[in-house]
């Protein structure tokens, strides 16, 4: 044995007869526990396998209570609550244990999931190193002072999300105006660079633009709206629907007749995105200019022409209530003239056209405007 | 047999000259030649080792010897170039630290270090993101910068403190420049004594002190007073002659720093000597350089604050270290990791409290110094606080320094004069005739004099020219009788014998002052029992009588009487001279004396003794509730320290001596129990043949002593005995053979008034008022002072947690980071330092002097109550408040608690520009900089509100705020005051600058973490509760701090 009797009676807090009790129903439930996994009883349950265990319990509980009510009367008053609240401490956790197994045994439920079935005994495991430790009140103690901190925190998260709106953020005062972003997602900088005849080289570029345009697809739009173009899509709820973005609006970028967006054949594609923000509406004609910066080795051509953005995407009514939104996009291809040199290129994006979308500021660069580079190898 | 004691510091310090020892052999040395000062060391050896023969040198010898003429004096020009060639005449100040090095400690010592490294591990992880990438950002340059700023700027916060008291000290000793009348180019000059070389010719008047060691020329009637080489007080007569081989016995030889008593006759009432020895040459000098060699002790709270210093520095260490292998572990780059450890580093270090410290020693030491305690190191603010054991000299510090009339024995009955300082009150019975007859005789056999020029001074502040009893005795007639000089003047003086030890009396021959009385009076007094012999008649109620055996026997009564109390008692007796015998023209010569010198009429007895000052007693019994034990440390006899020990409460009234016991049992000393003994009266004698051990059991047995008759050398050796105890010893003195023994001590004690200036500068503290009351206000001041630092610290520590946890966090949980690094100095450097200062103002919470002084060893200033309650359950709360607001901040941006966790790496990358919070918004880089920015104003905002409640909870350890006061302490008042202010100048007035990452945060933000704030007030009083309820219970010995 790993414990003398002596030990475990003061580490539980037992007394040896209660140890001798559960010790036999240990050795009956192994006994039906195996009769159970076999199959050879066929009208034994899993609750009546752990019969022995709760009708321990039981008797441990009986007997504690009396024990305690002895050293009370015998004037230990202070001894007897503490072991009376120990014991059953112990008591009721491995009980809540034993029923959680039975049940989970019972039913296969998905949500009783094995870290929240052990997690008394995990309590237990702690409860016990307290008499392990000399200090025992000071572990106690903290116990239940971080216990009541943890309950306390607990309660104030919680009552702040309750302040919280499910739909729409309460503030969006640090979000006034959208910031640009450019697909495929860079992986280091923006900065994007390829070999034309390598498409090892590309493929990340291909992937990613593929999975970002794949809520684009014929499919998944079939349940949206083609709405009015050129005027805002407000709407009342409480259902929201979204806008089509038919992916045709960016012809060559598309990836419908080009499934390599350009990029095997020197005429790679960048799209352009705006933030979303919830409850933005784009004044006047908002449009993404891009323009190359520096030499012109390559012409650049964008998609919707003029990088127009429909007013009818606007506005964003949040991810709960408008799950299905699809963002416009814009597109911008690159085409080099010469496809044998090394061609690098550095775009500039903004958005244009509307006075509520700001596209300068000095802190943040990419506030409505967006800066990549394009090294494209032969 | 004072001259033995020179010559053992004389050899002692020449043994430091010869070979620099370490300080324990130079000690070594002292004491060795302590003991052997019983062996009698040969007079030769003394000679050889004070190479001074100019008292064997004729006037005309030493006029060559030092180019000098003793008409004309030096030369200007001469004694220029000797100064030059000599310095100046002043005792050199032990060797200062040098200011750049004093300066260089402060940069270094500390916690300075850590940021020292943490600025540098800034510089070097942005030189290696520069060779990375050379568009990296200078944050880490800023932060690195800010760093060293930090800590150049409380390093030189600190050396201005220290400097600045320093600079009192200094300012002090220059008040009294001395001046001395010097004979050059033949004029009489009045020159500083600083400028006085060897050779120069000056005069000295009764009442001044010898500006350096002098070789008298001509002197008559001189008396010196050496006490401040000696701690002796009995006058010390000098004259031209050459009377002994010894240079520190022979009569013609006066030394610096002693001061001259009286100067009679001509001419013109002034001795002339030429000075030998100049500044550090002197003997006293050569004394003083003894005390440099004894080393300083660290401050018991500087002692307390290197723990402090190394608790603080080991926690940021070790979790620093821990979670920058975590860091790493967790797949971290090594870069970032290192600015996790200087994030952890600059949370866990408390950057203010140091200067926060210093800043309260230095307000109490103002304060103690508004008290007359004037505090040389800023650090020995604390130490009489934790003082517990006091090494009190008698002289001056405990008694008023100055004979006064104590008893008067006439009419065969006891009078007692007042002996208070003012000495208004005398209400003796002034009817008898005696004491017409008595108080003629003390006015007019007395050759003491008022200096002119002081009638506006009251009679006992009135400078004197004449020795102490005479003084006393000038005094007392003058307040009783009124003006005595016009006494003296109508009773003319016609011949006087002055006092001298063979005689034992002093003689004058008066004419009366009744026109119609041409006969003489002969008056006289001296030691009661010489008297008594010359007379044969006795003075009752104005009525002579035969003296008989009756009479004598009570005269005798009365005389061990006074004498037992320690008194200096002086009879006296007068004659009325037969006018037939004696007629008005008769010539009266002292040397034959042709007049009768017997068969007198004895009058009475008068004792003097130095009282105690009347503010001592009371003083020590403060001393004695708080547990600190007084110790007797006294040249002078054994039954007079014993008596004023009594008479202050050194020793209590009913306690009892081994002697004393053996007296009532009616046994041998030797059969008392030791221990049976309270108090014990040792001398010097006895100290001299006991070894350490028997010296441990002494102090450690005996609650109240006196040591007598004791030199300098054993006084060094009671302090180290003491010291031995584990007590934090004090000791008073003020003369330059104190000055080791000031040194030695934790805590040196000088007198302001009567000190020496080695004395005040061996010292840590000077006594303006040389008072000992001012030692209670000096304990007092530090005891609270202590109590508040504790306070200070506690508050500090706390929001260190709340500072650490979000890189914790961080590093753990991967949300973006709740507080920045800078944010954090702000809290440090801005809005919690007044707050902490404000608590040195804490009144204290119950009678400290009621308290036993704190164990060095054991009451620690930061405890592990202390360290744990502050860390582990305010600190964590406040974590947990801060958190909360930090969370709620960026929940209603937008992004929820659950999004946030693991958001880390998005967050941070720079060109990730479209981030999506909770509700599908997306956000550039730049706006969740801002956001982040807005976080680190919240989770500021939220440790500064519960800062407040921090505050408030520790202005007590014990008792309830509301028992303390709320409102008392208004400076509290102006630490929440500026800490709110400082944030709203923060948030919205600076808001707007990159630099420091704040943002104006909703006002409605600023309330969030109140609650917590409440929390910690609750929890805190609930907590001193339960320590007031359950005193000495686990949770008592577990939170109370």
């Amino acid at each position: 044995m790993l414990f003398a009797l002596v030990e475990l009676v003061q580490l539980l807090g037992f007394a040896p007869f209660e140890v001798f009790v559960q010790l036999m129903a240990l050795s009956v439930f192994s006994v039906l526990l195996a009769l159970r996994v076999d199959g050879l009883a066929p009208g034994l349950s899993w609750w009546n396998v752990f019969v022995p265990f709760f009708a321990a319990d039981r008797l441990s509980t009986n007997f504690t209570i009396v024990v305690s009510m002895r050293l009370f009367q015998d004037g230990e008053k202070r001894l007897a609550v503490l072991h009376l609240f120990w014991v059953l401490t112990v008591l009721s956790l491995k009980f809540v244990f034993e029923m959680l197994l039975c049940q989970k045994l019972v039913e296969q439920t998905r949500e009783l999931w094995f870290g929240l079935i052990t997690s008394p005994v995990f309590i237990l495991l702690q409860l016990l190193m307290i008499p392990a430790c000399r200090s025992s009140l000071i572990l106690l103690f903290y116990l239940v002072f971080y216990g009541f901190l943890a309950a306390l925190f607990t309660f104030t998260m919680w009552a702040m999300l309750q302040t919280l709106n499910d739909e729409v953020p309460k503030y969006r005062d640090q979000i006034p105006s959208p910031g640009l972003m450019v697909f495929p997602k860079p992986v280091t900088a923006l900065d994007f660079s390829f070999s034309v005849s390598n498409p090892e080289s590309y493929r990340g570029y291909i992937n990613d633009l593929k999975k970002f345009l794949k809520p684009y697809g014929l499919e998944e739009q079939k349940n949206l709206t083609d709405c009015r173009s050129g005027a805002l899509f407000e709407q009342k709820g409480p259902e929201y629907t979204s806008c089509q973005f038919p992916l045709v609006l960016l012809e060559a970028c598309s990836g419908v007749d080009d499934p390599e967006f350009g990029y095997s054949t020197g005429r790679p594609c960048i799209l352009v995105k705006m933030n979303r923000i919830i409850g933005l509406k784009p004044q006047g004609e908002p449009r993404i200019e891009c323009i190359l910066k520096g030499e012109n080795t390559a012409l650049l051509s964008t998609y919707p022409s003029n990088g127009m953005i429909d007013l009818k995407y606007f506005p964003y009514y949040g991810k709960k209530l408008h799950g299905s939104y699809l963002q416009p996009l814009v597109a911008v291809q690159l085409i080099f003239g010469n496809r044998n040199d090394i061609n690098e290129v550095t775009v500039e994006c903004k958005i244009d056209g509307s006075p509520n979308l700001k596209n300068q500021d000095d802190r943040d660069k990419f506030l409505g405007r967006v800066v990549f580079k394009i090294t494209m190898r032969p | 047999r004072k001259t033995e004691i020179y010559s053992v510091e004389l050899s002692g310090s020449g043994d430091i000259e010869k070979t620099d020892k370490g300080h324990d052999k130079k000690y070594g040395g002292l004491k060795k030649n302590c003991l052997e000062r019983k062996t009698h060391q040969p007079k030769e050896e003394l000679k050889k080792e004070l190479d001074l023969d100019d008292h064997k040198l004729s006037n005309e010898e030493l006029e060559t010897k030092y180019g000098t003429n003793i008409i004309t004096g030096l030369s200007s020009t001469r004694a220029a170039e000797l100064l030059a060639r000599d310095g100046p005449n002043t005792l050199t100040p032990p060797k200062e630290t040098p200011k750049i090095i004093k300066f260089l400690k402060q940069m270094v010592g500390g916690f300075s270090i850590l940021l020292w490294i943490g600025a540098v591990l800034c510089w070097i992880a942005y030189g290696i993101q520069y060779s990375d990438d050379k568009s990296s950002s200078l944050d880490s340059v800023y932060l690195g910068s800010v760093l060293a700023l930090v800590v150049i700027l409380t390093g030189v916060f600190a050396y201005y403190q220290e400097a600045k008291s320093t600079n009192i000290m200094a300012s002090f000793r220059q008040m009294i420049p001395q001046q001395a009348l010097v004979v050059r180019d033949s004029e009489k000059k009045t020159v500083p004594a600083d400028q006085l070389v060897v050779g120069d010719i000056v005069e000295i008047k009764g009442g001044d002190q010898i500006p350096a060691d002098i070789r008298l020329l001509s002197a008559q009637g001189c008396k010196v007073d050496n006490s401040s080489l000696t701690g002796e007080s009995e006058p010390q007569p000098r004259s031209s002659e050459f009377t002994h081989d010894n240079p520190l016995e022979t009569k013609n030889i006066s030394f610096f720093s002693t001061t001259c008593l009286e100067v009679s006759a001509p001419p013109a009432g002034t001795a002339t000597g030429m000075v030998i020895n100049t500044g550090d040459r002197t003997v006293i000098g050569q004394i003083a350089s003894l005390a440099s060699g004894v080393q300083n002790s660290k401050t018991p709270i500087g002692i307390e604050i290197e723990h402090f210093v190394h608790i603080v520095a080991g926690v940021a260490v070790s979790i620093g270290v821990l979670f920058f292998i975590i860091a790493v572990s967790m797949k971290y780059h090594v870069l970032d990791s290192i600015i996790f450890l200087i994030g952890i580093i600059v949370a866990n270090v408390p950057e203010g409290l140091l200067a926060t410290v210093t800043v309260a020693l230095s307000l109490t030491a103002k304060r103690m110094a508004k008290k007359n305690c004037l505090v040389k190191g800023l650090e020995a603010v604390e130490t009489l606080g934790s003082t517990s054991i006091i090494c009190s000299d008698k002289t001056g510090t405990l008694t008023q320094n100055r004979m006064t009339v104590a008893h008067l024995w006439f009419d065969s009955q006891v009078f007692v004069a007042d002996t208070s300082e003012d000495h208004s009150n005398q209400v003796f019975d002034q009817s008898s005739a005696t004491w017409a007859s008595l108080s003629k005789i003390i006015t007019l056999c007395n050759r003491a004099e008022f200096r002119p020029g002081q009638e506006s001074v009251p009679i006992m502040k009135k400078a004197v020219v004449g020795d102490a009893s005479e003084t006393a005795l000038l005094k007392f007639s003058e307040v009783i009788l009124g003006n005595v000089m016009e006494i003296r003047k109508r009773n003319r003086k016609v011949a006087e014998i002055p006092f001298n030890s063979t005689n034992k009396f002093q003689l004058s021959i008066h004419e009366t002052d009744d026109p119609s009385d041409k006969r003489f009076l002969v008056v006289m007094k001296g030691a009661p029992e010489r008297v008594l012999e010359k007379c044969s008649t006795i003075m009752v109620n104005g009525q002579e009588q035969p003296l008989d055996r009756s009479t004598a026997k009570a005269f005798h009564t009365a005389y061990m009487e006074l004498g037992g109390l320690g008194e200096r008692v002086l009879g006296f007796c007068h004659l009325y001279l037969p006018a037939d015998e004696f007629p008005a023209t008769y010539s009266f010569d002292v040397d034959t004396m042709n007049f009768p010198t017997s068969n007198f009429c004895f009058v009475g007895l008068l004792s003097m003794i130095d009282p105690p000052r009347s503010t001592v007693p009371d003083a020590v019994t403060k001393c004695r509730s708080a547990g600190i034990k007084i110790i007797m440390v006294t040249g002078d006899h054994p039954i007079t320290a014993k008596a004023i020990a009594k008479s202050v409460g050194i020793i209590s009234a009913n306690s009892e001596t081994v002697e004393d016991i053996a007296k009532r049992l009616n046994v041998a000393v030797a059969q008392v129990n030791k221990r049976d003994a309270k108090a014990a009266v040792v001398t010097g004698m006895e100290l001299k043949d006991m070894s350490p051990a028997q010296l441990d059991e002494l102090l450690a047995n005996h609650s109240e002593i006196v040591f007598a008759r004791t030199s300098p050398q054993q006084k060094l050796i009671i302090v180290e005995g003491c010291q031995r105890q584990d007590a934090i010893v004090a000791v008073t003195g003020d003369g330059v053979n104190d000055s080791p023994a000031l040194k030695k001590a934790d805590i040196g004690i000088a007198m302001g008034i009567t000190g020496s200036d080695a004395a005040k500068s061996a010292a840590d503290m000077v006594l303006l008022d040389d008072n000992f009351a001012s030692i209670v206000t000096g304990v007092e001041e530090g005891r609270l002072i202590f109590d508040n630092l504790k306070k200070t610290i506690a508050y500090t520590l706390t929001k260190n947690i709340a500072e650490l946890c979000p890189f914790l966090i961080y590093i753990i949980a991967g949300l973006p980071l709740p507080i920045g690094t800078i944010t954090i100095l702000f809290i440090d450097l801005g809005t919690d330092i007044i707050p902490s200062i404000a608590l040195a103002y804490e009144k204290a919470e119950s009678d400290i002097m009621n308290r036993k002084p704190r164990h060095k060893k054991k009451d620690r200033l930061v405890n592990k109550p202390l360290a744990v309650y502050s860390y582990l359950h305010i600190g964590l709360m406040q974590a947990l408040g801060a958190f909360v607001v930090y969370f709620t901040v960026y929940a209603q941006e937008g992004f929820r608690p659950s999004t946030l966790l693991n958001l880390r790496v998005e967050w941070e990358k720079g060109y990730v520009n479209d981030l999506e919070d909770s509700y599908g918004q997306e956000w550039t880089s730049y706006q969740r900089k801002y956001l982040e920015w807005t976080g680190y104003t919240a989770f500021f905002v939220g440790i500064m509100i519960q800062q407040i409640a921090d505050l408030i909870i520790r202005k007590t350890r014990r008792n309830s705020i509301f028992q303390q006061g709320l409102f008392r302490n208004k400076i509290i008042w102006v630490g929440i005051a500026s800490q709110v202010i400082i944030a709203l100048i923060l948030s919205y007035g600076l808001g707007s600058i990159v630099a420091l990452n704040f943002t104006m945060l909703r006002p409605q933000y600023w309330f969030v973490a109140v609650p917590h704030a409440v929390l910690i007030w609750v929890y805190d009083e609930v907590r001193k509760l339960a320590i007031r309820l359950y005193p000495g219970s686990w949770w008592d010995k577990n939170m109370y701090y």
